[in-house]
């Protein structure tokens, strides 16, 4: 079998899960060695470095993908880095003694294009050692510290991506969240991919950035969470106005506010002076549409649009119908709309969608008879309709008062007949 | 119906329907970009990787599939985990074959480029492996174990630091 071509046998393996890959690896030396060394094998697997003990792995196999679960940094665990080109790496240790000791571990991974680092706590700061990583192309903070973040404030030629979430005791440290952010953003002005997690959001837009930022985005996420400060709002709106020419897919996420004075008093000293006494509103404001119509006419290239609306979202009448000069967006293809602890706000994506008349793809997550009937209003073009769950009734809705010969309809009989 | 004669290598001809034909993106470029002329009859298309035998089993399977739409691939497709149970009736039983017939039609599904040939061929090998002990995979495919005991258990030990990204 392995005689067949290399192309052909990585269109095979390909199909493989994990489980078989490793299985069919022990049948001999050859198949070891072939699928250890396969694209197949480099793509799925990755090594997991967890808690308890470091991995003991040979050099047959071509690993590119490694997880450090670690209390801390072992000798075993920096020649696991060394000795391996690492492409996909998260790094996710819970004591890093130096800044110094961070900045040489992470520099063994000179081959990393994908870095996510997470939960990382440094001991002892202001080594003021930075980090430069020639072939990084993703980067990824989840849950750090943002003195961590400032080893990375060098330009990092490859990167296109970048996401970042600090921990909630970074607003202890909000300036620097603010600082340090715009200077890596200024330093690596060719990143195309941002997303921003909502401490991130209010820090950043405090203050006008637009000027300062001289970025091209392509994509950008943006969870929002309590933005009730107008001037951030309109900093936000006025930096998605100037990626107008470039931005072609936006993410507005609605979070919820993760700690409040009432429910975690243990949090307490986490909350600085200007917090109190507004958290029993906090769920309330935690969703505000408003941004995405604001900008909307300055969204002339966008093709992928994604709402996740979240608990306590409702339809706001009184607002949509104050908009009144929205030009419809002939450029938006594709358009996710999530919803999570809440029932789908019918009237806002009933605007959302009129508004995008050359849709021909749509993801609702748990579809209705309600959103089945807006959507059979504009949809001739849609190709193809997804969505999680399916509730009683709704295909019967379609059938009856729908009808259009398109692949929506195609679909939805197609669901109908195996879904029995 | 406009027809069109394939040489196999082992010099036999079979004249098929030129829409059956097209199915090999090979045979389409053959066509438009060294300039066969689809009109003459006695144009005969040399197809030197292809025995008689397995040509005979492609043009069958090309003449059932001619008027499959043909599949649309996004970036989200690259992600989603590849399928093997999707196999049609039609095509399992069309692919009840020995194994060295079975890898010949694979050759020349790449060869003739027909990429829905490919794709169950390979779906169809997959499902060989897939789910099976190392000891039943060498029955199926007739392989040697040439590891010593101590380094299968290496390979085995090594195994459970893996998991799926």
């Amino acid at each position: 079998m392995l005689n067949l071509i290399n192309e052909i046998m990585d269109i095979i393996l390909d199909y493989l899960p994990v489980q078989d890959l490793l299985n069919a690896s022990l049948v001999s030396k050859e198949w070891l060695d072939y699928i250890g060394k396969s694209a197949a094998f480099r793509k799925k697997v990755v090594i997991n470095s967890n808690f308890y003990t470091d991995p003991v792995i040979t050099d047959k196999r071509q690993y590119k993908s490694l997880n450090i679960r670690q209390h801390e940094i072992t000798k075993t665990t920096t020649k696991l880095i060394k000795n391996h080109e690492w492409h996909t790496v998260y790094f996710n240790v819970q004591k890093v003694s130096s800044q110094k000791e961070f900045v040489g571990i992470i520099e063994k991974m000179q081959h990393v294009k994908n870095l996510k680092v997470m939960n990382v706590a440094i001991t002892k700061l202001k080594d003021h050692k930075k980090l430069s990583l020639s072939s990084l192309e993703n980067l990824v903070f989840s849950d750090v510290a943002v003195d961590t973040f400032e080893t990375f404030l060098s330009h990092h030629q490859e990167l296109k991506t970048l996401s970042l979430r600090f921990i909630t005791a970074d607003i202890l440290n909000k300036r620097a969240v603010r600082e340090y952010v715009i200077e890596f953003l200024i330093l690596n002005s060719q990143v195309s991919q941002l997303e921003l997690y909502a401490d991130v959001v209010n820090e950043l837009f405090k203050d006008e950035v637009t000027q300062i930022v001289p970025l091209k985005l392509r994509s950008i996420t943006l969870n929002l969470c309590d933005v009730k400060d107008s001037m951030i709002k309109k900093n936000i709106e006025d930096f998605l106005k100037s990626q107008e020419s470039s931005l072609e897919e936006l993410k507005i996420l609605f979070q919820q506010k993760f700690i409040g004075r009432r429910k975690y008093p243990q949090y307490q000293w986490f909350l600085e002076d200007e917090d109190s006494g507004e958290d029993e509103e906090m769920e309330d404001k935690c969703n505000d549409i408003s941004i995405l119509f604001n900008v909307w006419n300055n969204l002339s290239n966008l093709k992928k649009l994604t709402l996740r609306f979240f608990v306590n979202f409702v339809d706001n009448m009184e607002f949509l119908l104050t908009l009144k000069n929205l030009k419809p967006n002939n450029c938006i293809k594709i358009l996710n709309i999530k919803h999570i602890g809440c029932t789908i706000p019918i009237r806002t994506v009933d605007r959302i969608i009129k508004l995008c008349p050359n849709l021909n793809s749509l993801y609702i997550s748990n579809l209705n008879p309600s959103v089945i009937n807006l959507c059979s209003h504009n949809l001739k073009l849609l190709r193809s309709i997804n969505y999680s769950i399916e509730m009683d009734g709704a295909i019967n809705v379609y059938d009856t008062a729908i009808k259009p010969v398109n692949d929506c309809n195609k679909f939805i009989k197609f669901h109908k007949e195996h879904m029995g | 119906m406009q027809t069109i004669k394939l040489q196999s290598s082992d010099n036999e001809i079979f004249e098929c329907d030129l829409a059956v034909a097209k199915c090999s993106a090979t045979i389409r470029t053959m066509l438009e970009d060294l300039g066969i002329d689809e009109n003459s009859e006695d144009e005969v298309v040399p197809l030197p990787n292809v025995n008689s035998a397995i040509l005979r089993k492609v043009i069958q399977f090309c003449t059932y599939h001619k008027d499959d739409p043909v599949p649309s691939s996004t970036d989200d497709d690259e992600n989603k985990e590849k399928r093997t149970d999707d196999i049609t009736s039609w095509d399992a039983d069309f692919l009840k074959v020995d194994q060295g017939t079975l890898f010949e039609l694979i050759l020349a599904a790449n060869y003739l480029d027909i990429r829905s040939l490919l794709d169950v061929t390979c779906k169809t090998v997959a499902n060989m492996i897939k789910g099976k002990t190392p000891d039943e995979i060498r029955k199926t495919f007739n392989i040697k174990n040439d590891f010593t005991p101590a380094e299968e258990e290496q390979v085995r030990k090594e195994n459970t630091w893996c998991e799926e990204k």
